[in-house]
C-alpha cells in the first residue's frame, strides 16, 4: 500500500518513484511510442494501482478511496502523465464513480463502486447524439416504462471507448411533453444487454476512440436510474464538477513539453540543432510561458478550493487554456520533426501483430497532433466555455 | 483574494482609495506637466502612506515587507494610471541600494528614501535602446579615494529629478571587472536629460564626463551582472503587476462600453464574436495575475522570464483589442481609453521586451538539464 506523506514535495518524489518502479516496461514503451492501450493493458495497470490504493485515491474512504486533497490529486495526475503511465479513463474514475458515491442509492453503490475501484469494470458515457453534440438538452434517445424496466431506443455518438466498456451511463428522454431540460433521466445500462450495437469510428489520428452506440429495444431496470425521473439534467451537469480542476491538464501539457524539448535537442535542420533555431526557441518559450502561467492559475484555484471556497463558472478558463495549449505543443513538435513525422503508422498505433516499432518521438507525432484536436471539443467545447465565461463571469 | 493577508488587503485598499482620489484625469495631467513628472508634495504623500519604504528593512526606516507588497501596490497604481515613478524608483533603485549598501551609507540613504526626502534612479540600460543588462560601455578610473566615470546610459523612466544615480562601469585596466557606483546628480560632469514619454511619464538619459563616483560593489563581470539581474528581476515582477493593473483598467473600460453601446438595435456585448474576444482578454489577464503573484513570492529566473513574456503579450493584446472593440472613439485623445493604451503600449518594452524574456526562458529550458 502506497503511503501518502503530508509533505507535498516528498509525496511527489514518492509517486515518481512508484511509477518508475511499478509501471510495466512494456506498457511504458507502448505509451511513449503513442500506441493505443488495449483494454487488457489498461486493466493490468488498474489492478496494479488498486493493489496500492492508487486507483481511486480521490474517492471517499468508504468506497476504497483515500479522500486525497486537491493538491495531492493534482500532483498525482501530473506524475502519472510525466511517468508515461496510460491515461486513466476519466469517465469511469472521475465521473460515474464520484456520481454514484454522491447520488447513487445504496444498492447501486454496493453493486458498482467496489467493481470500479477494483479496476476491472469499465464505463462509457452516453451523452452526445447525432443531433445533440454540445447542445445536450436536445437528447432524443427515448426510454419508455414497461413494468419494472425502461425500454430504450435511439443512438449515441462520440462515445469514447464504448468498445472497451462493460457499462454505459446515458441521458435518455423520459418525458417529451415538457421543456427539453426537464424531461431527461440518467440511467445505467449493461453493454451486454440485447439490442445494443457498437460501431467503432476510426479517427483521423488512427486510434479507435469514438463509437456510435445503437439502442434497439434495450431493457434496463428502473432501479438502475440514478436520481429521480426527469432530473437527469441536473445530475449530468453536476458530473462535470468533479473534474473541473483536472481539466487544466498540467501533467499532460508537461509531458508534451518534455517531448517537444527532446525533439529540439535531438534533431537537426540544415546542420543546426533544432533547439538552436530562432523560430523553435521563440515558439517553445512562448508555450512554456503559457504553461507556467496556466500552472500558477490552476494553483490559485486549487488553493481557493482547499480553503473551502466554492468555485464558480470562472474555473472554465482552465479547460479552455489547458486544452488549447496541448494542441500548440503538438504542432510545435510536428513542425520540428518535419518530414520525419509524416509516414503513416496506423498498424503500429493499433498494435497490429508484426507491425514494425516506430521511433518514440517521430513515429506517432502526427497521430498525436490529430488526437489533440479532441481536447477543445469534448467535455464542453472551447466555444461553450467562452459562452459560459461571457455570461456568468463577465455578465454579457 | 483569499491568499492575501489582512495587512496586504489594507495596503490594497489604501492604494485603491489614493488612486481614486489623487489620480483623477486632472491630477494626472498636472503631474505629467511637472518638469520631471514627480511633484515633491505628492511623492512625500506616498512616503507618508509607507509605500516608498514598504520593502525596506524596519531598521532602515522601512516597513519590512517584501516584493509581494510592492507588487500589490504597483498593481493598484497601475490601475489608477498613477504617473509617479514608483516601480523604477522604489522596486528597481531603492531595492538595489538596500541590497548592496553597507555601514554609514545605509543610514545616510535608506531612511531618506523611505521618507521621500530623496529619490534614487538606477541607470540600468546602455544607450542603444535595449532594456536588458549587459557589460557597460562606461568606464571608471580610480581617483584618490574615489572614482571618475565616463560614459552614457540609456533612457530610464523616473530618473529625472533623482538625487543620485546608480550606474555600472568597467574598472579601467582591471580586466573584466565591473563596479556599481553611486553618483550624486548635482556633481560636476553629470548631465541628466529628462524627457516626457508618450504615456505621460518622464524618463531621462545620462551622460557622465569625469563625474565623481563612489564605488558600492565590484566584482567579475559575470558575478556583478548576476547580482544586478536578481535585483532587476524583482523590478520586472513589480512592473508586471503595475502593467496588469493597467490592463485590467483598460478591459474594464472596454467591457463597460460594450455593455452600453448600441448598434443595429442591440448592445454590442450581445454579439458572440465580441463576447469571445472579451473572454480571451479576461482569461489571459487572470492567468498572468496568478503568475505575477507566484513570481512575487518566488522571483526565480523561470517565473520572472515567463511573467515577462506573458505581461508583454497581455499588455499588447489589451490595448490593441481595446481600440478595435471600441471603434474610432478608442483612438481619440478625449476618451478615457487612450491613456491606458499609451501606457500599455510602452509597458511591453520597458523592462525587457517579449523577445528578451522569451530568449531567457528558452535558455533556461533548452540549455540546462532539467
Amino acid at each position: 500500500m502506497f503511503e501518502a506523506t503530508e509533505d507535498l514535495a516528498g509525496f511527489r518524489q514518492d509517486l515518481r518513484r512508484f511509477v518508475r518502479q511499478h509501471l510495466p516496461d512494456e506498457l511504458r514503451q507502448s505509451v511513449r511510442q503513442g500506441q493505443q492501450p488495449t483494454r487488457e493493458q489498461q486493466t493490468r495497470w488498474h489492478e496494479l494501482l488498486a493493489a496500492q490504493g492508487l486507483l481511486v485515491p480521490h474517492w471517499p474512504a468508504k468506497w476504497g478511496g483515500r479522500g486525497w486533497s486537491v493538491p495531492q490529486q493534482m500532483i498525482y495526475d501530473e506524475e502519472m502523465a510525466l511517468g508515461d503511465a496510460p491515461e486513466l479513463n476519466s469517465v469511469t474514475f472521475d465521473m460515474i464513480g464520484p456520481v454514484l458515491a454522491r447520488y447513487g442509492n445504496p444498492e447501486q453503490q454496493q453493486r458498482f463502486l467496489p467493481a470500479i475501484a477494483s479496476g476491472r469494470q469499465w464505463w462509457c458515457q452516453g451523452y452526445s447524439e447525432p443531433n445533440a453534440g454540445s447542445d445536450l438538452a436536445s437528447v432524443a434517445t427515448r426510454a419508455e416504462r414497461d413494468g419494472d424496466d425502461y425500454v430504450i431506443n435511439g443512438a449515441k455518438i462520440w462515445t469514447s471507448y464504448a468498445q472497451y466498456a462493460d457499462w454505459i451511463f446515458a441521458l435518455v428522454r423520459t418525458d417529451r411533453e415538457v421543456k427539453p431540460q426537464a424531461g431527461i433521466s440518467f440511467v445505467l445500462i449493461d453493454m451486454k444487454a440485447p439490442g445494443i450495437t457498437v460501431r467503432p469510428i476510426v479517427g483521423i489520428h488512427g486510434w479507435v476512440v469514438f463509437n456510435e452506440v445503437f439502442f434497439d429495444n434495450v431493457r434496463t431496470p428502473v432501479t438502475l436510474r440514478v436520481g429521480e425521473e426527469n432530473q437527469g439534467w441536473t445530475l449530468a451537469k453536476s458530473l462535470l464538477e468533479f473534474e473541473r480542476l483536472k481539466l487544466a491538464r498540467i501533467g499532460e501539457n508537461k509531458r508534451r513539453m518534455a517531448r517537444a524539448r527532446e525533439v529540439g535537442l535531438t534533431r537537426t535542420r540544415g546542420g543546426r540543432r533544432v533547439a538552436d533555431l530562432p523560430w523553435f526557441r521563440e515558439r517553445f518559450a512562448e508555450l512554456h510561458a503559457r504553461l507556467i502561467a496556466l500552472e500558477a492559475n490552476a494553483g490559485r484555484f486549487v488553493a481557493r478550493q482547499a480553503a473551502g471556497e466554492k468555485l464558480g463558472a470562472e474555473v472554465s478558463m482552465l479547460k479552455m487554456r489547458g486544452s488549447r495549449l496541448i494542441q500548440l505543443w503538438e504542432e510545435l513538435t510536428v513542425d520540428a520533426l518535419g518530414a520525419e513525422a509524416m509516414p503513416l503508422a496506423q498498424d503500429w498505433l493499433l498494435g497490429t501483430p508484426g507491425a514494425a516499432p516506430r521511433d518514440a518521438l517521430a513515429g506517432t507525432a502526427s497521430s498525436r497532433r490529430f488526437l489533440g484536436r479532441g481536447y477543445t471539443i469534448a467535455g464542453g467545447s472551447s466555444e461553450i466555455q467562452h459562452n459560459i465565461l461571457a455570461k456568468q463571469v463577465l455578465g454579457l | 483574494m483569499t491568499t492575501d493577508t489582512e495587512e496586504q488587503q489594507m495596503l490594497i485598499d489604501s492604494a485603491r482609495r489614493w488612486g481614486e482620489r489623487a489620480c483623477t484625469p486632472a491630477e494626472r495631467a498636472r503631474v505629467s506637466a511637472h518638469p520631471v513628472g514627480c511633484p515633491p508634495e505628492r511623492w512625500t504623500k506616498l512616503a507618508e502612506l509607507g509605500w516608498l519604504g514598504v520593502a525596506l528593512p524596519e531598521a532602515d526606516g522601512g516597513l519590512g515587507a517584501g516584493l509581494p507588497e510592492i507588487s500589490l501596490l504597483a498593481e493598484q497604481l497601475g490601475r489608477a494610471l498613477a504617473v509617479e515613478p514608483y516601480v523604477p524608483s522604489v522596486a528597481l533603485a531603492s531595492e538595489l541600494l538596500a541590497e548592496v549598501a553597507t555601514g554609514a551609507l545605509r543610514g545616510d540613504w535608506l531612511p531618506a528614501l523611505a521618507s521621500g526626502e530623496r529619490r534614487l534612479a538606477w541607470m540600468a540600460w546602455e544607450p542603444d535602446g535595449a532594456a536588458t543588462l549587459g557589460v557597460p560601455a562606461a568606464s571608471a578610473q580610480a581617483d584618490g579615494d574615489g572614482w571618475r566615470l565616463n560614459g552614457d546610459k540609456g533612457l530610464m523612466p523616473g530618473a529625472g529629478g533623482a538625487d543620485a544615480l546608480l550606474v555600472t562601469a568597467r574598472l579601467a585596466g582591471d580586466g573584466d571587472r565591473l563596479g556599481l557606483f553611486l553618483v550624486q546628480a548635482d556633481a560636476a560632469g553629470v548631465e541628466l536629460q529628462s524627457t516626457p514619454l508618450y504615456d505621460g511619464r518622464h524618463a531621462a538619459r545620462l551622460r557622465l564626463t569625469d563625474a565623481p563616483a563612489r564605488l558600492l560593489r565590484d566584482g567579475a563581470a559575470a558575478d556583478l551582472l548576476a547580482l544586478l539581474q536578481r535585483a532587476l528581476d524583482r523590478a520586472v515582477v513589480a512592473h508586471g503587476a503595475e502593467t496588469l493593473g493597467t490592463a485590467q483598467g483598460a478591459l474594464d473600460i472596454t467591457l463597460d462600453y460594450l455593455r452600453t453601446r448600441k448598434q443595429f438595435g442591440r448592445v454590442l456585448g450581445q454579439n458572440q464574436v465580441l463576447q469571445h474576444r472579451l473572454v480571451d482578454l479576461y482569461v489571459e489577464q487572470q492567468e498572468a495575475r496568478a503568475l505575477c503573484l507566484a513570481a512575487a513570492a518566488d522571483p526565480s529566473p523561470r517565473l520572472v522570464a515567463a511573467l515577462g513574456v506573458r505581461v508583454a503579450e497581455v499588455a499588447r493584446h489589451a490595448w490593441e483589442e481595446g481600440i478595435q472593440l471600441h471603434g474610432a472613439i478608442g483612438m481619440t485623445e478625449e476618451y478615457a481609453l487612450g491613456e491606458y493604451v499609451r501606457r500599455l503600449a510602452l509597458a511591453a518594452d520597458l523592462y525587457g521586451n517579449a523577445a528578451d524574456h522569451q530568449e531567457r526562458l528558452a535558455q533556461l529550458a533548452l540549455e540546462t538539464h532539467a
